[in-house]
């Protein structure tokens, strides 16, 4: 039998509080779809379980001159479906790929996030974005960029009175491409064997901005900074977008597990990304197309 | 007199259970508590294979809320629960021979307790070298599982002479094939609850496939005669085989308890629990040889299979005795030789899967066949059209097929499907990194228990007519989502000529009804429906003996209006003016009826005679795109066209296929269980994936080609089975049409294909 004591926190500086008291021995819960299983399986044992889904101010969604935030407990199925988040298909997308209906609608952006899976399927969107984490603690604010967030499987700079506010990402502007891919072992309720998200921008028929991030192929999501500098600047073409998913690849990390080997792993994040490329290039460059579109 | 009855067999009814299913209503083992009960655990020994010395429960039970713990030392009768084979015990006592092996049980006030007690049980145990695979347990100096060594089972059918086939040849085709293990994955775990009597009797309720596989287990490890042992069916949440033997095992313990303390125990298997510790399908290594003629005819087959049986033999002899009969396929070939060996492993048991060792032998066969087809310049439809069995053609172990052979109807329904035989099957680009096929695979399956089980294969049914007109049966064979409860109540319509409104099918009671074998085999409409039929006839006989005796003696049943025809055609009684006459008279309107299956027998030494007395056929296609870059394939459409003779009920036989189409797709593309140096890795369903409903095609199609079955109820054949045998052959040949290289190992593995293209 376990037993712990429950918070139900009002409001988010009861939130503060209770993480403020009880520190590392707390677990925070939102929609429970991570917590439970932890939980379950021993692997999490706390003391006290504060429950933030009913704290207004962390499921608040808005965009104040361009910046965009996100609330910690807004679910998956909101982040498809809000207006804010209109345009900004990787991160639709990305949510969209996680688990199940019944999971999305539970499930919140501030637990995906500070579950730290490598192969979390918010992680690539939001590090495409440059998006940065508001941590809050009873001692104060800061702000955090999900790189440097994120060390490895479940580690993070979280201290341990702390909670993630939101997430805050700039609007993308002009005309853009944003789109995310998966690989799972199937269609939903799949963990990512590799994920990938992008951002492109254009200008004079060549690739300007480009950002690209993956998950799953490391010990932790990473941007590839490499194969972001490969394309910039470059026309597009086959070939050259052959090269971006080969320097994916390359540039991949991961582990062999019961999902999937390490080679694979690598294998398919090259094609994801080339993919997306492609997409990119034909919505940006062939076309003439105005704005954002699924990969 | 009333006007006529619409016929219910052949009518498209619900389910009759599916609304409380629905609504939540039902009642499953999970919802049944009685006062005093208590929770049970098992305690397994938790390493692949090992010598106990001491099991020690003072810790576990100074537990708070644990009652009491049971352990070998407490079986009042044998400790003893082999099927077929003699070979495992209810407790261990000495070898555990697999990580789920079950040394004690724990009963206590709570689940919660329980669990905990269960892992307080201190065991002493000296591990040994456990033998994890086929390759291993085959070796002449491997270490012995059982003290007769690790062959559990051979099977052999030898017809012919194979070399003098293969030196009339053109064509030869050659390969090893392996497959997997495939877990049930039902919806609901294995529970069971055993509840003593005040007389020494015991009464067993579990979601179980085979009630009296039960009360001959209680029987035996209570010492205890058969008549003290009831069994009561309780709604089960799925089996498809995985409920056949298994529950045996535990409600033995249970009962073990229950005898031990007094008192109601009752357990209900966690999912890993489930995962680990139950049967499987089991996994095999196929080696094929076939060849033809540069015509295409068929001129031998010889085939070698060698199988996992598992830490324990239990229903392996009867499966394997499927795979050997069912290897060569649903094809004429004059030359047959199929050696089968089933070795025993360090690990679950493998037992009964829909299929019963049929799915494995399908996909090797149909793969060759594609292969020799090409090979002899012939469209896949067009070469098995050539060789498959007809009316009049004789099977591999030499049984002459007299009736109710629609296979040709299949291939043909299939080929016009096409509309081409041999486009169809070629590659088909459908984008930069895709590409498109269409694989078909066909097959046979002998309905009910066949040669290996033909003393059990009999069945009874209890027919009573209440004085309202309304009908009481009572069956010996079990609904387990398969529709037997609906599907026999038309029968039991039909038969008197009634609404199926005024029929209820009860689930099984041992206490009411005679044994009549297991629930498996695609067995039950064929056996219930004809018991159904008996006894329905036998009450008939009565009524028309009243009714003579107010209509004069042409008095005739007449089921198409329900109740008695007089000589004029406006004289007669209706169903409920027959029923009261009887009653009036005290005319007993109960009967049981009996239907035995016609007998089948091969000879020991060369696998030949009567194999079945009837079989299921089915051609399915199927059309799969593959990412040749990521190796993901997708099932874009499946059509399924199955003879299973009269169907009694389109909508659940359609719904009975489609669910057989989904995981035979899980075999194809998505199982896979994983297990490291003896212990399952797969111990949820996020490391065991079977298919979810995204993943299965949006384009199914069902068809049924009606090719009655003389000696089957209104003509009907078995079907459940049948609806995953051909599935992964069908994905697995499209897949090897879409990539150019032949699919040897299932589940389909993405690396592989992206590796191989």
């Amino acid at each position: 039998m376990i037993e712990f004591e429950t918070v139900m926190a009002g409001s988010l500086e009861e939130c503060l509080e209770a993480l403020a008291k009880y520190g590392s021995d707390a677990a925070l819960l939102a929609g429970g779809t991570d917590l439970y299983v932890l939980i379950e399986t021993g692997m999490k044992l706390p003391k006290a379980v504060i429950h933030i889904g009913g704290v207004k101010e962390l499921r608040d969604s808005k965009v104040k001159s361009g910046s965009v935030s996100i609330g910690t407990a807004v679910t998956h199925s909101e982040i498809d479906r809000l207006d804010v988040t209109e345009g900004v298909e990787c991160l639709r997308a990305g949510a969209r790929a996680i688990g199940s209906p019944q999971i999305r609608n539970v499930g919140t952006a501030g637990g995906n996030i500070a579950n730290a899976s490598p192969a979390a399927d918010l992680y690539p969107p939001l590090m495409v974005l440059d998006a940065v984490l508001e941590l809050r603690s009873l001692r104060g604010t800061r702000e955090v960029g999900l790189e440097e967030f994120v060390a490895g499987p479940g580690i993070t700079s979280l201290r341990p009175d702390e909670l993630i506010t939101c997430a805050r990402f700039k609007r993308p502007e002009g005309r853009f491409y944003t789109g995310f891919a998966k690989i799972g072992l199937r269609d939903a309720l799949a963990i990512s064997v590799a994920n990938a998200a992008v951002t492109v921008t254009s200008r004079n028929g060549k690739f300007d901005q480009v950002k690209i991030a993956c998950g799953a192929v490391a010990p932790r999501p990473i941007r590839m900074k490499e194969v972001e500098a490969l394309l910039t600047g470059q026309e597009p073409s086959a070939e050259l977008i052959k090269q971006a998913g080969d320097m994916t690849s390359k540039q991949c990390d991961p582990i062999t597990d019961i999902r999937a080997s390490r080679d694979y792993r690598r294998q398919v994040a090259g094609v994801i990304v080339s993919r997306l490329i492609e997409n990119a290039s034909r919505e940006l460059m062939m076309d003439g197309k105005e704005g954002a579109t699924d990969a | 007199m009333k006007s006529e009855v619409r016929p219910a067999v052949g009518a498209v009814i619900p389910s009759v259970d599916s609304l409380p299913k629905a609504k939540g209503t039902t009642r499953f083992i999970q919802d049944v508590n009685l006062p005093g009960m208590l929770h049970a655990s098992m305690v397994y020994a938790r390493t692949p294979h090992s010598r106990i010395k001491s099991v020690t429960l003072p810790k576990a039970l100074s537990i708070k809320g644990v009652v009491a713990a049971a352990t070998c030392d407490d079986v009042p009768g044998e400790n003893r629960v082999g099927l077929v084979i003699d070979d495992q015990p209810l407790f261990v006592s000495s070898v555990a021979r697999y990580e789920a092996d079950c040394v004690a049980l724990v009963g206590a006030e709570s689940t919660a307790a329980a669990s905990l007690g269960a892992s307080c049980v201190e065991i002493a145990l000296e591990e040994l070298p456990p033998v994890l695979t086929v390759e291993e347990a085959r070796k002449p100096d491997c270490p012995r599982i059982h003290k007769d060594g690790n062959l559990a089972v051979e099977r052999k059918i030898i017809k012919g002479d194979v070399s003098d086939g293969e030196t009339r040849s053109d064509f030869v085709v050659e390969r090893t094939f392996t497959t997997p293990v495939q877990e049930h994955g039902y919806l609901e775990p294995i529970g069971a609850l055993a509840v003593p009597g005040a007389d020494g009797s015991i009464e067993i309720m579990a979601p179980a496939q085979c009630p009296f596989y039960i009360r001959e287990a209680v029987a035996r490890c209570l010492g205890l005669p058969l008549s003290k042992v009831r069994v009561i069916q309780l709604p089960i949440g799925g089996a498809f085989g995985g409920k056949e033997d298994v529950p045996s095992e535990i409600c033995a313990r249970l009962a073990v308890l229950a005898v031990k303390t007094g008192r109601p125990v009752k357990t209900v298997l966690s999912r890993e629990e489930d995962l680990v510790y139950t049967s499987k399908r089991h996994p095999m290594r196929l080696d094929y040889r076939m060849g033809c003629t540069q015509d295409g005819n068929l001129t031998f087959a010889e085939i070698a299979l060698y199988a996992d049986v598992g830490a324990y033999a239990t229903l392996s002899p009867i499966v394997l005795f499927r795979s050997t009969i069912h290897a060569p396929g649903p094809y004429e070939i004059p030359n047959v030789s199929v050696t089968t060996q089933g070795f025993y492993t360090n690990s679950a048991p493998k037992g009964a899967m829909r299929g019963f060792g049929t799915p494995q032998v399908v996909f090797a066969c149909e793969s060759v066949i594609d292969e020799l087809a090409e090979m002899a310049g012939l469209g896949p439809i067009e070469f098995r059209l050539r060789n498959a069995l007809k009316r009049g053609s004789t099977t591999a172990t030499g049984q002459v097929l007299d009736e109710s052979v629609g296979l040709v109807e299949t291939l043909t329904r299939a080929k016009e499907f096409l509309g081409d035989d041999k486009q169809q099957f070629e590659p088909r680009p459908a984008g930069a990194d895709t590409v498109r096929s269409t694989g078909i695979a066909s097959m046979l399956y002998g309905v009910s228990l066949g040669a290996a089980g033909r003393v059990l294969d009999r069945g009874g049914a209890r027919v009573e007519i209440l004085k309202d007109g309304s009908v009481s049966v009572f069956v010996g064979c079990t609904d387990m989502g398969q529709g037997a409860l609906t599907v026999l109540s038309q029968i039991a319509a039909d038969s008197l000529g009634i609404a199926t409104d005024a029929v209820r099918v009860n689930p099984v009671d041992t206490g009411v009804v005679p044994d009549s074998g297991p629930t498996v085999a695609s067995r039950t409409t064929i056996v219930s429906g004809n018991a159904i039929i008996d006894a329905c006839d036998k009450i008939k006989t009565r009524m028309v003996e009243v009714g003579a005796s107010i209509l004069g003696p042409k008095a005739a049943y007449d089921v198409s209006r329900g109740g008695i025809a007089g000589a004029r055609s406006d004289s007669g009684l209706g169903f409920p003016e027959i029923v009261s006459e009887c009653f009036a008279r005290r005319v007993d309107l109960t009967a049981t009826g009996w239907y035995v299956v016609p007998d089948c027998r091969l000879d020991e030494v060369t696998g030949q005679g009567k194999a079945y007395h009837v079989y299921s056929f089915a051609t399915d296609v199927a059309e799969v795109e593959v990412d040749l870059k990521t190796g993901r394939v997708d099932v874009k459409s499946f059509l399924a066209i199955h003879d299973s003779g009269k169907i009694i009920n389109p909508m659940t036989a359609t719904s009975q296929v489609e669910g057989g189409i989904a995981q035979g797709i899980g075999l194809a593309l998505y199982e896979r269980f994983a297990v490291a140096e003896g212990r399952v890795c797969s111990r949820d369903f996020s490391t065991y994936l079977v298919p979810t409903s995204l993943d299965i095609s949006d384009d199914l199609s069902v068809e049924f080609i009606d090719c009655h079955s003389t000696d089957g109820p209104f003509g009907a054949k078995g079907l459940g089975e049948p609806a995953i045998i051909p599935v992964a052959a069908a994905i697995a040949n499209a897949v090897s049409n879409a990539t150019g290289v032949r699919v040897e190992d299932l589940p389909i593995h993405r690396e592989r294909i992206v590796k191989c293209s």
